[in-house]
């Protein structure tokens, strides 16, 4: 039997799990490459930042979307070969440096 | 400006134990704890708040690189998630949360309290999770902000903080969770 305050705090469950305890979970799981996929990104943030660009000029830049730059830059993709050596090249950023630096 | 809200629903963050619980918005996918961790490792919102708070980060941190700022606190987050889930602050959080201001410290029950990562090298944790402490080691989460500046109040984000802990507070007032007779007004203070 819970005190006063838990019993009322369970009488107003929402009915879901909460995923903060999975979700701690998971980016401890894939922190290793995470930190890596991170590392690209600050890369590239830091080139915005000096060159004064925006997410839709490192669009342009790279010849993609938008979109797909706020993929890049949210520090969750799984980058191939062939994506970090096109971001390389488009934007002179070392990202195999910036990540194997982790 | 506290909204006073008819009904808020609640999650129990850590299966089995009842010390740590987060409000929960129907509308949205997550709780307010979950939600907090997704932004605080989503590098592009990072990016986009450090730029909209950028003086505020180097007058009063001395950061002027972005990437510094999202590196610091993407190290933080993981450290406070650290100190949520594990033992021993996760058996003991009285030791992890802090009254927020001085008249928090003065009411027994529903005091408004701060949770960071106390013992931080470099510069001080600009993270910060908000709660209500129900009773000893019963907390509810309401939220919580990067903060860059001294007081809640001085920026929108994180005044929108200090609302959600003022109506959260009255809604549990309101039902019955704590003496009302003994209500102290806690709004006025700046914190």
């Amino acid at each position: 039997m819970g005190t006063r305050a838990v019993e009322f705090l369970e009488s107003h469950q929402s009915g879901e799990q909460s995923t903060f305890a999975s979700d701690a979970q998971w980016r401890r799981e894939n922190a290793s490459w995470l930190k890596r996929s991170r590392s690209v990104a600050l890369a590239i943030i830091n080139f915005m930042q000096e060159n004064n660009l925006t997410r839709n000029d490192v669009a342009e830049r790279l010849k993609v979307s938008p979109q797909y730059v706020s993929k890049i830059l949210s520090g969750k993709v799984n980058f191939s070969f062939k994506t970090i050596a096109e971001i390389e090249e488009r934007l002179g950023v070392d990202c195999f440096q910036a990540a194997a630096c982790v | 400006m506290t909204i006073f809200v008819v009904d808020m629903r609640f999650e129990r963050i850590i299966e089995g134990k009842d010390h740590l619980w987060a409000v929960r918005d129907m509308a949205k996918p997550k709780n307010e704890l979950a939600l907090l961790f997704d932004t605080w490792n989503d590098m592009e919102y990072l990016m986009q708040f450090f730029i909209d708070n950028f003086s505020d980060l180097k007058d009063r941190f001395h950061i002027e690189r972005i990437s510094d700022a999202i590196e610091d606190t993407l190290d933080d987050a993981e450290q406070l998630e650290r100190l949520i889930l594990d033992i021993p602050f996760t058996d003991n959080l009285d030791e992890l949360f802090k009254p927020l201001g001085t008249m928090d410290m003065s009411v027994r029950e529903l005091a408004r309290e701060k949770a960071r990562n106390w013992d931080r090298s470099g510069h001080a944790s600009w993270l910060r999770v908000y709660a209500i402490r129900l009773e000893e080691n019963v907390f509810v989460i309401t939220g919580g902000a990067i903060k860059l500046t001294r007081t809640m109040q001085e920026r929108p984000h994180t005044k929108e903080q200090l609302d959600k802990l003022n109506s959260c507070r009255q809604f549990l007032i309101s039902n019955g969770v704590f003496d009302a007779d003994s209500f102290i007004d806690l709004r006025k203070e700046d914190i």
